[in-house]
C-alpha cells in the first residue's frame, strides 16, 4: 500500500536542481511527481520515480544526500471538495500530514501523502474505502 | 588560530563540535567574511550518509549545533548544511579556514 518516494538534500546554490535532474535523465529514470520544499539555505526535493531503489543508489554513487521514505498515494475524483472531504478523514482519525502534494491524471486526482502516523492511516484508508494506489500502479499510469 | 571579534578561535575547537554529531560528515569549511563592517563566521560542514528528509529534524540539527558552537566559541557562527562531497578535497593537510576579511 506504501509507495517508494526518493527525498534528495538540495543545497541552495545555482544549477543544482538542473544537475541533479540531468543526472537521473541520463539513467532513464522517469520523473512521476515531484515537489521542492525550500528555506533559505538548503531545500529538499521529493520525488516518485520509475526505479526509486536506482535513483538511490546513482545519487549516493554521485554524492547526492538522498533517502528513500515510504508514502501513501491516495486516489480521489478531480473535483471541488473532495481534496478537503479526505483529508478531513485523517484529521478526524487524529493524524497529521506531515506533507503532501498532488497530480492528476486524466479525471483522477492522485495525492501523495506522508502522515505522523502510517499504521493508522493505513487503517483510515482501509476503513474509508479510500482508492489508493500501489507502487506499480503508479509507475504504469 | 584566527581572532575574531576579539575572541581567539581554533578551528579544532569547531572540530571537536562537528564531529559529535553522526548527521555530518569529516569536511568543513569555516568562512570568516566583512559583512557591514561586522567580521562574521560562516560554516560549511558536509551531511553524513544518515540524511533524513525530515525538514523539522534539519532545523534543529541545525540549530542544535550552534548553540554548542556559541557555547564553546562565545560567538554565534552561521551554519550552512552541504551535500556530501561539495566541499573541496585537499591533499594532503587541510585547509579549513578562509579568511575574506577587509583590514
Amino acid at each position: 500500500m506504501t509507495i517508494n518516494q526518493i527525498s534528495i538534500f538540495l543545497e541552495n546554490k545555482y544549477g543544482k536542481l538542473s544537475e541533479i535532474l540531468a543526472l537521473l535523465g541520463k539513467e532513464n529514470i522517469r520523473i512521476i511527481a515531484a515537489t521542492v520544499a525550500d528555506t533559505s539555505e538548503f531545500g529538499i526535493l521529493r520525488m516518485i520515480v520509475s526505479d526509486a531503489q536506482e535513483a538511490y543508489r546513482l545519487l549516493n554513487e554521485n554524492n547526492v544526500n538522498a533517502n528513500l521514505t515510504d508514502v501513501l498515494a491516495i486516489t480521489t475524483e478531480s473535483s471541488a471538495g473532495t481534496f478537503a472531504s479526505t483529508l478531513a478523514l485523517f484529521t478526524q482519525a487524529g493524524i497529521s500530514i506531515e506533507y503532501m502534494y498532488c497530480f492528476s491524471v486524466r479525471e483522477k486526482a492522485i495525492l501523495i501523502l506522508r502522515t505522523n502516523n502510517r499504521e493508522s492511516a493505513l487503517e483510515v484508508i482501509r476503513r474509508q474505502n479510500l482508492g489508493y494506489l500501489s507502487e506499480n500502479e503508479l509507475l504504469n499510469l | 588560530m584566527l581572532i575574531l571579534k576579539g575572541v581567539n578561535i581554533f578551528p579544532t575547537q569547531i572540530e571537536k563540535i562537528l564531529m559529535q554529531f553522526h548527521e555530518l560528515g569529516n569536511n568543513y569549511l569555516i568562512i570568516v567574511e566583512t559583512i557591514n563592517n561586522n567580521d562574521e563566521m560562516l560554516i560549511e560542514v558536509e551531511l553524513s550518509d544518515l540524511f533524513t528528509d525530515d525538514y523539522s529534524v534539519l532545523q534543529s540539527l541545525t540549530k542544535s549545533i550552534t548553540r554548542q558552537l556559541k557555547d564553546e566559541l562565545l560567538i554565534t557562527p552561521r551554519l550552512k548544511l552541504v551535500s556530501k562531497g561539495s566541499l573541496p578535497v585537499q591533499e594532503g593537510k587541510a585547509v579549513r579556514v578562509k579568511d575574506l576579511r577587509k583590514f
